[in-house]
């Protein structure tokens, strides 16, 4: 099923929304028909020029799981490989690399190199990682890389809804896109390599600031 | 990391938002649309649906779901007749970002174990009622409207050892008196080794509860409900009082 806004489509992009059953599919939903975005949850006909969305929530091996039971694991591979965007979020994000300490021994969907570990415990630093957090554009990124981002003066400025206890360390640095402070060091909050970006905060769920950082990504993915 | 400011939501039959007094329902406010309404516009950080008075989760409403997706755009959890993984899942599959369970973690720790394995531990959180009987903090039983034999540290230290995300203490003696929150807890939260978010609710009455509530490194979020209902405080100008006191609170830019 299609779902489509009653007013005038931005532009042609046809978004399609890998439905996780145990993620907050809601809160994508309603960004997308908030947005004016025309979506399915449907993988029939996959267009390279389709954005596919991996909504956040849940265990790395549940949404792997979900994935090759479902076909769509080697589906979202190919489609990577022919260079259609791909957009994660949260556990979403962490699913495009190869493992997680979360899941021992459970592939990935291995679109980038790297894995996601736990949170490194503080005593200054709660985890999981819940709440409000500002971003860090890291200074040696190179700046396609950081498009979304760098160049968006909002990011520097509001803080994103985090909600996780693990965190991709991604093997190649320069996807990195944003981080997050932790008293060990920055960690990934966001990357992005070629026709891929991945969130590890919530922008669905980050208020107007969140909603104007997504719709920015969706535009500037359209093929 | 940031701290929060946390409206809490009531409901009573179905989508009345009511305020509560030491956890009895005790006056109407108004509905679900209007309150999600009134704290997202007035800038909140999360919010928290309760809903003790549902025996199940299939009692919920498309129309309830509906009025959530179609309200929020910020993180919302919800507690309220959640007795398995599979309701966890319903619920945040619906729209919510997090699930709280009180009865469930009282009946059987394993069903917290069970949600924080299938959606992770950020997702679940427990709700612990407690009241403070002659210096000792016991968890209260919502249903039996009465006070258990678990010690609250006892829960606490159970609730983090079973795969909690996060904690919230809720005072039924401080509940909706607006008399400021319970001072009396450094002792149970000096003994919590573990970094886990805890959030405090129960009797906050002005922007000075929250500022000291909110210094202590031990709590993340003040979550409140009378206080946005009865009084001019909103919780922007909480978290503005919070800023100038250089508390670490949320930014937005528009």
């Amino acid at each position: 099923m299609v779902h489509q806004p009653w007013y005038p489509l931005l532009g042609t992009i046809m978004i399609k929304v890998i439905p996780f059953p145990f993620c907050n599919m809601g809160a994508v939903q309603r960004f997308l028909t908030k947005s004016g975005y025309s979506f399915e949850l449907s993988f029939d006909n996959l267009n390279a020029s389709d954005i596919v969305i991996l909504p956040g929530v849940g265990s790395f091996e549940q949404g792997m799981t979900f994935l090759k039971k479902s076909s769509l694991y080697s589906a979202i591979q190919e489609h990577a490989y022919r260079g259609g965007p791909v957009l994660g979020i949260c556990l979403g994000m962490q699913l495009l690399f190869e493992s997680s300490d979360e899941s021992p021994g459970v592939k990935g969907l291995s679109l980038l190199k790297g894995k996601s570990s736990k949170i490194p415990n503080h005593e200054s630093f709660s985890v999981p990682h819940i709440g409000w957090n500002s971003l860090t554009i890291p200074s040696d990124v190179k700046s396609t890389y950081s498009m979304f981002l760098a160049h968006d003066s909002l990011t520097t400025l509001a803080d994103f809804y985090f909600v996780h206890s693990y965190v991709v360390n991604p093997e190649d640095s320069f996807c990195i896109s944003s981080t997050f402070s932790h008293p060990s060091g920055n960690l990934c909050a966001s990357i992005h390599s070629k026709s891929i970006v991945g969130f590890q905060f919530h922008p669905e769920k980050s208020g107007k600031d969140g909603y104007n950082l997504l719709k920015s990504t969706i535009d500037s993915l359209q093929i | 990391m940031k701290k929060r400011i946390i409206p809490s939501i009531l409901l009573q039959q179905g989508t009345q938002a009511c305020l509560s007094q030491n956890f009895n329902p005790w006056r109407t406010v108004g509905t679900l649309t209007q309150s999600l309404r009134l704290h997202t516009r007035r800038s909140c950080d999360e919010l928290i649906i309760l809903n003790p008075g549902i025996a199940s989760i299939s009692d919920l409403t498309d129309r309830f779901f509906n009025i959530i997706i179609n309200e929020v755009d910020i993180p919302i959890a919800y507690a309220g007749g959640i007795r398995s993984s599979l309701d966890a899942q319903l619920i945040i599959n619906k729209g919510f970002d997090k699930v709280f369970i009180t009865s469930a973690f009282i009946d059987d720790h394993k069903i917290l174990a069970s949600i924080s394995e299938t959606l992770g531990s950020q997702s679940i959180g427990v709700s612990l009622p407690y009241v403070n009987i002659n210096q000792e903090y016991f968890v209260w039983d919502y249903r039996l409207k009465k006070p258990t034999s678990s010690s609250l540290l006892h829960s606490l230290h159970d609730a983090i050892s079973y795969g909690a995300g996060e904690i919230m203490l809720h005072s039924v003696h401080h509940d909706g008196q607006l008399s400021g929150f319970d001072r009396n807890l450094d002792s149970i939260l000096e003994q919590v080794s573990s970094p886990i978010p805890i959030l405090l609710a129960g009797g906050f009455s002005s922007p000075a509860d929250f500022r000291i509530a909110l210094s202590n490194p031990r709590i993340n979020a003040a979550v409140a409900s009378s206080l946005f209902s009865l009084t001019e405080h909103t919780p922007k100008t909480i978290r503005n009082h919070c800023l100038s006191n250089n508390i670490l609170m949320r930014n937005t830019f528009f």
